[in-house]
């Protein structure tokens, strides 16, 4: 009998030591950015309008998470995967590998590129691309997306677009001008010029239309305007604020101030019934809202508990909640599309910068080193940040990223530039 | 026999089929569309402003504390004066509300507008009538003095009379 | 019809016999290698007897007396009373052997104490050079998990990586896989010994589970 219970004992233990190996936990790492090598597109005939791997070098790198290898110390420029030495890549300590050849058939790009892991030599994609003749920088923008994507888990933004306000004075006179441009800065194009001020632009959520504050009929009025065919409306015309327009996520409706009725308040406009409706009711000053991605609640700023701070208000049933307690000021709240981010002005120590408090746990953090930071405005994969600040007195834009801690300042243009609005695709 | 030839083939066989990943994966085709952006441009809108008829020069303008709403004394003396002249010779007035370019532009728009209210109500407290006045803010946007220091941030906070 | 069972039960009953052989062939060779822990195990038993055998002779009495500091006494007493006026020859052969297996039992103790150190001090050595190579994915998040078994050759060199468990996030487990790339190589492994390294790093389970992550 003993024998037996040895055996079936035995048996138990074979199974298990087959199975015992050494188990080792990795809890830390290091968070470098990404090196990757984005080799030159091959391609054959005349140069091309647009320098397609230098676009999406840049691209990577403003994200502040990828660290491009330099051209000029590439040892090859292979065009298709079996053209590829991955020992020439592994010596610049390159991670990763993007390689991609253009064919050009009548008036269509077609750019078929790779991403390749250097050390494993394992594919990733391969994936194709096609555009007509002036979309160059659209492809390679893409392709950025692709790759971003692949690495990092995050929806790319490089494809998207900034509106914001210019204003140079000259001869005692000022001239207003509503810009938008690719979110690199290239292609600059021009949506309003004006004598008067202009403010506050916010997208539609399919990226084609803007509305914004002009003060062309002697007071500040929202307006509508296609960017495709330059129409434009006038959607309110009355006395006192018209101001902060914010276009809800789901496109039905705008959230704005009005003080028509005495003092700021925040209403809701009904873009198909043209109807207004009231949601505060408060003496204080209620004003600048912003939707929730789910459109069911706005995030505002109202002074009624002394100095400006952010409150949330829920849609349904009227509710304002407090959101921010530390500092005596906080203002121009924005949601990222995640949700969970807010964004806001925050002053302190007599600094007004940009600060982000994480609404599910409460973390505050600081994220701009300038001060006099004002309008912020979120990418729309909640990883980076545009606003408005100034530097030796000029207004310049300047990013910064949610988590990476990357800042940087925007090429700065004629005049001064401020209130950035990223467009939501 | 011909049994266990027919199994190791099939076995071969598949084992053949399922070795080997290919490089090539094609996954997927994009296609650009066309986005085109026009401009638009206003037509240049003269503000219907009007004139205040004083010999005296009186100061038009008011100046805030940071953040403050209040009239200062110099304010008020100047401001009965103005409102002395309106119920003798009524005509309408804007007050332009403004704020320093310190914090959000929007909350700024609405603290203009708070100072213009205020200079609007001290007018009608000393009798002007309501429907002579119109308060229109420019929060931070037209700024008196471009300086970010405290010397220009003061001469911004102001209300306007025009 | 006939022949063709025939052929299926020769064929069963080889591939069963066949089974029965190698299963038998090893267990043979495990239980050998139990019966080594089992003798230990008979052993130490008689130490008890033997400390109560001890007091009626004085010569072994002075020899035993540093030895058995933590021995509960009193357990065996009703046994000794009929043995010591016929085994005190034998009494002596046990006490020789029962302290050669005490050694030997506290070698083995010291070995494994030892072997069990430079394991860990190893396994210190492959989580050092793997933390300074991965670099994590921005979506990563602190509940993330990716277990990612390699198999290793006494080089230290990685000849190969495999995921054995997604932590649900594509980018995360590439980063993981990404570091061990990276790394190519625990040299340092080339300084253990053949046996240490067959038993524990030949093949390695590795957990990559972030606990330094804001979010």
């Amino acid at each position: 009998m003993k024998k037996i219970n040895l055996i079936i004992i035995l048996f138990v233990f074979i199974s298990l030591s087959a199975s015992a190996e050494l188990s080792i936990n990795i809890t830390k790492g290091i968070d470098n950015p990404t090196k990757i090598a984005i080799a030159p597109l091959s391609f054959y005939g005349n140069q091309l309008p647009e320098d397609t791997s230098r676009i999406i070098e840049e691209d990577l790198k403003r994200s502040g998470l990828f660290d491009p290898i330099p051209r000029k110390n590439m040892l090859s420029f292979p065009g298709t995967i079996k053209d590829i030495y991955f020992r020439d890549w592994k010596i610049l300590g390159a991670e990763y590998l993007v390689i991609g050849s253009l064919l050009l058939s009548g008036d269509t790009y077609e750019i078929t590129y790779s991403l390749l892991e250097v050390h494993s030599s394992r594919l990733v994609f391969t994936k194709i691309a096609k555009g007509s003749k002036d979309q160059l920088r659209d492809l390679s923008h893409h392709i950025s997306d692709q790759v971003y994507e692949a690495i990092t888990g995050i929806e790319g933004a490089f494809s998207t677009k900034v509106a914001y306000v210019t204003s140079l004075k000259s001869n005692n006179k000022t001239l207003y001008k509503l810009m938008v441009s690719d979110v690199d800065g290239a292609r600059e194009r021009l949506i309003l010029e004006s004598n008067h001020p202009i403010m506050s632009p916010s997208w539609s959520p399919d990226a084609k239309e803007l509305v914004y504050v002009s003060f062309e009929t002697g007071r500040p009025a929202v307006f509508r305007q296609n960017l495709a065919n330059a129409n434009r409306k006038q959607l309110s015309d009355f006395r006192g604020l018209n101001g902060a327009p914010s276009w809800s996520p789901d496109g039905k409706k705008l959230a704005l101030v009005l003080s028509k009725d005495g003092n700021p308040e925040i209403y809701t406009y009904d873009l198909r019934k043209e109807k207004f409706i009231r949601h505060t009711n408060h003496f204080a000053i209620d004003t600048e809202p912003n939707w929730a991605p789910d459109s069911k609640s706005l995030v505002f700023t109202s002074d009624r508990g002394g100095s400006p701070q952010i409150y949330r208000l829920t849609l349904k049933n009227g509710e304002v909640q407090r959101l921010t307690f530390r500092g005596s000021y906080n203002a121009r709240p924005r949601l990222a599309s995640n949700g969970r981010t807010l964004v806001m002005i925050h002053r302190s120590a007599h600094q007004f910068n940009i600060a982000t408090q994480d609404l599910v746990n409460g973390d505050l953090r600081i994220l701009s080193n300038t001060s006099l930071d004002e309008s912020p405005t979120v990418s729309p994969n909640s990883a980076m940040l545009l606003y408005a600040t100034k530097i030796n007195n000029r207004g310049v834009l300047a990013a910064v990223s949610l988590d990476a801690g990357v800042k940087f300042l925007l090429p700065s243009k004629q005049g001064d530039v401020r209130e950035p609005a990223w467009s939501p695709k | 026999m011909k049994k266990i030839y027919k199994y190791s083939l099939a076995t071969i066989v598949l084992s053949v089929s399922l070795v080997g990943c290919s490089m090539t994966k094609t996954n997927s085709i994009a296609t650009m569309t066309n986005d085109r952006i026009t401009t638009g441009s206003i037509k240049n809108n003269s503000i219907q402003g009007s004139t205040l008829k004083t010999d005296i020069k009186v100061p038009r303008v008011f100046y805030f504390e940071f953040d403050k709403v209040m009239l200062s004394s110099e304010a008020r003396s100047a401001l009965r004066l103005h409102a002395q002249s309106l119920r003798s010779n009524p005509a309408k007035i804007r007050l332009l509300g403004h704020a320093d370019e310190r914090g959000s532009r929007e909350y700024n728009m609405a603290l203009g507008e708070n100072r213009g209210n205020v200079v609007r109500d001290f007018l009608i407290q000393e009798g002007v009538s309501n429907s002579l006045i119109e308060v229109v803010s420019y929060g931070e946007e037209k700024a008196a003095s471009l300086g970010s220091n405290e010397d220009s941030w003061a001469m911004n906070r102001r209300v306007e009379l025009k | 019809m006939n022949i063709l069972l025939f052929t299926r039960l020769t064929s069963l009953i080889l591939a069963i016999s066949l089974s029965l052989i190698l299963h038998s062939v090893i267990i043979y060779f495990l239980f050998n290698k139990w019966d080594e822990g089992i003798k230990i195990q008979k052993v130490s038993p008689p130490k008890y007897l033997q400390a109560k055998l001890v007091n009626l002779d004085e010569k072994i009495k002075k020899k035993i007396q540093p030895k058995p500091k933590p021995k509960p006494k009193p357990k065996p007493k009703p046994k000794p009373k009929p043995k010591p006026k016929k085994n005190n020859e034998k009494k002596i052969k046990y006490k020789i052997i029962d302290e050669q297996e005490t050694k030997r039992l506290q070698v083995s103790k010291q070995l494994e104490l030892e072997n069990k150190k430079i394991v860990s001090s190893y396994s210190a050595y492959i989580i050092e050079r793997i933390e300074a190579n991965w670099n994590r994915p921005p979506s990563s998040r602190r509940e993330m998990e990716a277990k990612l078994l390699i198999r290793l050759v006494p080089t230290g060199q990685v000849i190969s990586v495999k995921l054995l468990k997604t932590s649900g996030n594509n980018a995360f487990d590439r980063s993981a896989e990404q570091a061990i790339y990276k790394v190519g190589s625990f040299d340092k492994l080339q300084q253990l010994d053949i046996k240490t390294f067959e038993k524990n790093f030949r093949k390695l389970q590795l957990v990559f589970k972030p606990n330094d992550l804001r979010l």
